[in-house]
């Protein structure tokens, strides 16, 4: 197999392969590390990227095979961390520059559980400063590159994680998502981005970007089984996490085809204010599902609107976590967040218990919607990836801000599920006629993480989208 | 909200001593958020519970 062949290797095939001694760790990783090298400086992927580091960790893992020592799961296959998930002994700067310095003295515990999983750590990749925004045009760090166009934005603010996992460097890419943070740069990468049920994976270690009960760490990989597997090893109770749930995904029983299935089409905001191919592109996904015997269920969730107002008076959480800082390094903010937090100062005690208790409404209504449908679906994002540097875009006449920040259009489609705590996946689903990905998100009721993920994969199985990004085709064809 | 009227509001509530560039850059997100708020206090939520009781979630 050359380097190529190997890059393009799923998760689960290279796991396989490396446990079978059909590959080393050794080669796999520095195949990664050569596409690393490829990309990185033009596509801003990384803010540390250690292949020294991971090639000694290959080849010790390769001496513990030779060694005929039982292997972890992953063991010797390489992945990325968001550089907002600690990391002992390694800068993790959250994308920004008032943290260029911080160095951890622990792993967070999801690194941990990976470690001990066997997985080796690449480097920590390029994110929107502190989490907060969906572009990754970082301004300290450099404007991370959509490899399916150079020229857009690969969406964030896992935007560096979604551009290595589309561009073959590694099998997996930690992300976090407070907002769609994962599902954003993955749908607009052509991946499959999962925020599962909030509480089952530990935050310890993960930089918070405020809103701590919205906040997760979740994989975005290059297909469902791939996430299913990242899933299953960075889950578990972490005493050490305030918002860790002793509560696990639901066994769910073996799911063979959509026929019969229920999926619930909300009649509003989801599927309003669209851009005309994405709109297109969803709506032929959810006829496919119909043809292939899926229920199509109209759903409405009225505290949707409610919800929208309540964002605003969240502001206060993240500007508390910043104000010492925003105090002693202002001009360390990039423009982009600095007012942005400054703001949520003025946010009244009143208006943000309002915004609390909006939410449970809002969860509340979603659990019964939930109950009434085994998955809701909806666009990933209502654009395809925009260009980078565009403030804004117009989407049926009307000019809208791209990522203002606790109400940008990047986001609208999945902020809503952080702040239900449910489950919810997108997967690709077709390309635009400019060949930008789009995707299809599906969410289904708390700790149903299981039943959604095999749902999602009958829908990748109906859809059969590639999602090697044009540019790697080039290569290989010019290789 | 002017940039005048957030001054106010920083005097009584916080008492900042930002410069106008400052103020400046923070006033679409104030304003924002004060246009937000007639219609939440519009809606009735005082026998609603917190989202802080219930994590997300809802089975702690």
């Amino acid at each position: 197999m050359n380097h190529a062949e190997i890059r393009a290797l799923s998760l689960v095939a290279v796991r396989d392969a490396i446990q079978a001694g059909e590959l080393t760790s050794e080669a796999v990783t520095a195949a990664a590390i050569e596409q690393a090298e490829r990309f990185d400086r033009d596509f801003a992927l990384f803010i540390t990227f250690t292949p020294d580091l991971a090639l000694e960790k290959a080849r010790e893992a390769d001496k513990t095979r030779a060694a005929g020592k039982r292997l972890p799961p992953l063991h010797g296959v390489p992945i990325t961390v968001k550089d907002n998930i600690d990391t002992a002994g390694l800068r993790t700067t959250g994308g920004a520059r008032v943290f260029a310095n911080r160095v951890p003295s622990e792993d967070a515990t999801v690194v941990q559980k990976l470690q001990a999983a066997g997985a080796i750590s690449l480097g920590k990749t390029n994110l929107h400063e502190m989490a907060l925004g969906g572009t990754t045009t970082n301004p300290h760090y450099g404007a991370c590159r959509n490899p399916w166009s150079r020229d857009r934005i690969p969406g964030g603010s896992s935007g560096g994680a979604a551009a290595c996992e589309s561009l073959q460097i590694g099998y997996a890419a930690l992300g976090t998502d407070s907002g769609g943070s994962v599902r954003m740069p993955a749908g607009l990468c052509g991946l499959v981005g999962l925020k599962q049920t909030h509480g089952i994976v530990s935050l310890t270690g993960c930089m918070p970007t405020g809103t701590r009960s919205t906040d997760h760490i979740g994989p975005l990989t290059r297909s469902v089984a791939d996430a299913a597997l990242m899933l299953s090893l960075m889950q578990g109770y972490d005493s050490s996490d305030p918002d860790s749930t002793p509560h696990m995904p639901e066994t769910c029983r073996p799911i063979e085809s959509l026929s019969g299935l229920k999926i619930g089409i909300p009649t509003s905001y989801f599927w309003d204010d669209l851009d005309d191919e994405v709109e297109q592109i969803c709506r032929r996904t959810v006829a496919i599902l119909e043809e292939a015997g899926a229920q199509i269920v109209p759903v409405k969730i009225e505290t949707i609107d409610l919800l929208t107002l309540s964002r605003r008076a969240g502001m206060a959480e993240a500007y508390v976590f910043h104000e010492p800082y925003l105090r002693d390094h202002f001009a360390d903010y990039g423009e982009d967040i600095r007012y942005r937090l400054l703001a949520g100062q003025y946010v009244l005690a009143a208006d943000y218990i309002r915004a609390t208790r909006v939410r449970r409404l809002f969860m509340e209504e979603v659990s019964r919607v939930l109950s009434s449908v085994d998955v809701l679906a909806m666009p990933t994002l209502p654009i395809p990836a925009p260009p980078i540097g565009s403030k804004t875009v117009v989407i049926k006449g009307k000019e809208v801000q791209i990522s203002s920040g606790g109400g940008s259009t990047l986001g609208q489609n999945t902020m809503p599920f952080n702040q239900a705590g449910v489950p919810a996946i997108t997967l690709p689903v077709g390309c635009t006629t400019d060949g930008l990905p789009v995707g299809l998100q599906l969410v289904s009721g708390a700790f149903l993480d299981l039943k959604l993920l095999a749902i999602a994969a009958l829908v990748e199985k109906s859809m059969q989208f590639d999602t090697t990004p044009p540019i790697l085709k080039t290569l290989e064809a010019v290789a | 909200m002017d940039l005048t009227q957030l001054k106010v509001l920083d005097r009584l509530l916080c008492q900042n001593d930002y410069s106008d560039e400052v103020f400046a850059g923070m006033l679409p997100f104030v304003t924002a958020y004060v246009e937000s708020l007639p219609r939440l206090r519009e809606i009735p939520l005082g026998e609603v519970a917190s989202a802080t009781v219930m994590l997300a979630g809802g089975k702690r």
